[in-house]
């Protein structure tokens, strides 16, 4: 369960694949309009934070293939939702394809039940105004484990 | 060569004497040749391929500077200028030639990570509270006396061990930056101002903050996850607002 702001709209054209999509109505610097990803997918296996650490490290070559001017600010263990998982949490800097500076803020925390990601991307010029709405979004997140 | 220069390599003297300012008035007819001998500036005038670079420079809203001290003596400065017509910045060492580079706003948030040194980091274990400190010994890490310097960082290690034995050891090593970013634009209000100082590590890093205590201020430093890092250096820049304030008013 997450807890979007009001105004924010919502997709979830891609539950089938686990994918949800909430997106700010307002366009904020360089009109872009931050958004948080979550993604829900059954793990192979259950793995430590330090696994799971591991396999996020061995991702950052690709991301910053594809990514312009993608930098790496954080990636270290941190907790999720509102029972605190453990989580991995990603902090990066890059530009899109419009040339909107963005900061990323992505937490996965895998769980028996599932692997879970929350990814919020906002202007990296709106940082001040996001970065206390990003940690209580994600704090808010909130598990529902089926049987 | 291409006829819009985004790059202009100097001397450190002439270097110098750009970031001190002595360049920025075209009324007072200076004159700026590049490491190679051309023409920069003539009679205070800018010169191809170097117009859009000067322009830039002269038209300039807001200023960073980022200092990062190894604690042993050695340090380097980087500089930052940007404005509505785009974003020039150099990293200086302690000798050899200056390259000022020109790209558009965009690039400035990536500019600084990189001035900044800012990165991945770990989170270390904390086991007690803040360090206290007097502001003087962040004075003295960034000493260019060797001395010092060392003196100061050895200091430093032996308080640190109280909250982060990881973090001590590095800094026992020396293997420490202190980074300080000083922010300064042109606001509706007038001049404002910002910064942020911290110790980078690669056991983590102790992030500085003060308290007002009841007749002065206290200094801390404490272990902080790399990402508030970044969160204090763009919140240490002007607003979008003040961006589009410079538009209109260039």
């Amino acid at each position: 369960m997450l807890r979007t702001p009001p105004t924010w709209s919502f997709d979830s054209s891609g539950a089938d694949e686990g994918v949800f999509v909430a997106l700010d109505e307002d366009g904020w610097a360089g009109g872009f309009r931050p958004n948080i990803l979550v993604t829900q997918a059954a793990p192979e296996e259950v793995l430590s934070l330090d696994h799971l650490l591991e396999t996020q490290r061995g991702l950052e070559s690709e991301l910053e293939s594809q990514m312009t001017d993608y930098r790496l600010l954080y990636l270290w263990g941190d907790r999720l939702g509102t029972d605190d998982s453990q989580a991995v949490r990603r902090t990066a800097s890059y530009t899109n394809h419009d040339g909107v500076p963005l900061t990323l803020n992505q937490w996965i925390a895998r769980r028996i039940a599932a692997e879970v990601s929350f990814t919020l991307t906002f202007p990296t010029a709106d940082l001040p105004v996001w970065s206390d709405a990003a940690l209580m979004l994600a704090a808010g997140l909130a598990w529902k484990d089926r049987g | 060569m291409s006829e819009t220069a985004d790059e202009l390599i100097l001397t450190p003297e002439a270097f110098h004497a750009l970031a001190s300012g002595e360049h920025d008035d075209p009324d007072t007819a200076s004159t700026l040749e590049d490491e190679q001998g051309r023409p920069v500036l003539a009679a205070g005038q800018a010169q191809a391929p170097y117009e859009g670079l000067v322009s830039a420079y002269r038209t300039k809203r807001a200023m960073f500077l980022i200092d990062r001290a190894d604690g042993r003596g050695q340090s380097r400065r980087g500089y930052v200028w940007w404005g509505p017509e785009g974003c020039l910045s150099a990293d200086q060492p302690d000798d050899g030639s200056v390259r000022i580079k020109w790209e558009s706003s965009v690039a400035r948030f990536r500019v600084l990570i990189d001035l900044l040194g800012l990165g991945d980091r770990p989170v270390p274990e904390v086991v007690g509270d803040p360090i206290q400190l007097k502001a003087t010994m962040l004075e003295q890490l960034a000493d260019d006396e060797p001395q010092t310097a060392t003196a100061a960082r050895t200091d430093l290690s032996d308080k640190a061990m109280s909250i982060s034995p990881d973090i001590a050891q590095s800094i026992a090593e020396g293997n420490m930056e202190m980074v300080s970013l000083v922010s300064e634009w042109d606001s509706p209000q007038g001049n404002q101002t910002g910064g942020t100082v911290w110790i980078d590590t690669p056991s983590g890093v102790l992030l500085h903050s003060t308290e007002r205590a009841l007749l002065r201020q206290r200094h801390l430093l404490e272990p902080a996850p790399s990402w508030l890092l970044w969160s204090r250096a763009v919140e240490a820049l002007p607003s979008p607002d003040i961006f589009d304030w410079w538009n209109e008013t260039s």
